[in-house]
């Protein structure tokens, strides 16, 4: 079902801002775990990893879910489609492993979170170097997404191509009969 | 993100693109890599990842 140009519009906007959105959130997580690993202060690191987890919860989930449906909303929704260009597959298919592996990683942060809220724990023990790795990861993955959105580069698929055909066949045939050549050169 | 000023009817080259080879090669090693570190060690667990310094923190701490 195609949407009509301000629906579109609107729900590119949703698209937009909760993607844009996801990298900046990374980009905090990336802030915070640097401030975890270097951090004096005992307290300044501890807290770091207690509030990592509903921070995640709370900001990095659900925006790696408003990314993802209206992703495949704009491709329902447009003639791009979901499976007819192989830039748009590939996107789908880094959105949906980013977020499958985040939802993985929200153990991490839990275990994480306990031990810095362990007083026995010492200082060594609650830094932990893995969420400044995969949220340098996320962004890196969250970029290429970007950028193949941006680019869009060139490559129809199989299916993408027989759905042209039939496009072009339901356009030529409400075309008056003397116009019905030109529209599929 | 689609952009509806740019017509996606135009795109209808034939062969796949050689950029699709190649991606599509490096994301499904990468995919298949992830799915062999999850599935022979288990669920993420903190300690997974070296610290700078070359320790690592207790991941069996839970």
């Amino acid at each position: 079902m195609i949407m009509s140009p301000r629906v579109r519009k609107l729900a590119l906007t949703a698209h937009v801002t909760s993607s844009v959105g996801w990298i900046g959130a990374v980009l905090a997580f990336l802030g915070m775990s640097i401030v975890g690993l270097t951090s004096p202060d005992e307290q300044t690191v501890r807290g770091v990893y207690l509030v990592m987890e509903p921070t995640a919860w709370a900001v990095l989930v659900p925006l790696a879910f408003a990314s993802l449906v209206t992703g495949i909303v704009q491709g329902l929704g447009t003639t791009w489609g979901l499976f007819r260009h192989y830039w748009v597959i590939f996107k789908l298919i880094l959105t949906v492993f980013a977020t499958a592996i985040l939802l993985v990683y929200m153990e991490t942060f839990r275990i994480m979170a306990r031990i810095a809220a362990d007083p026995a724990a010492d200082l060594a023990s609650v830094r932990n170097a893995s969420p400044r790795f995969h949220a340098l990861l996320a962004l890196f993955v969250l970029l290429v997404t970007t950028l193949l959105a941006i680019y869009k580069p060139r490559g129809v698929t199989a299916y993408g191509r027989r759905k042209q055909l039939e496009q072009r066949k339901r356009t030529n045939a409400m075309l008056p009969r003397a116009l019905r050549g030109y529209n599929s050169e | 993100m689609a952009d509806p000023l740019r017509d996606a009817e135009q795109q209808t080259d034939e062969r796949t693109p050689l950029w699709v080879k190649v991606f599509g090669g490096i994301l499904l090693a990468a995919i298949l890599l992830v799915l062999i570190l999850l599935f022979v060690r288990g669920p993420h667990r903190p300690g997974g990842h070296r610290l700078s310094g070359g320790h690592t923190s207790p991941g069996g701490h839970r």
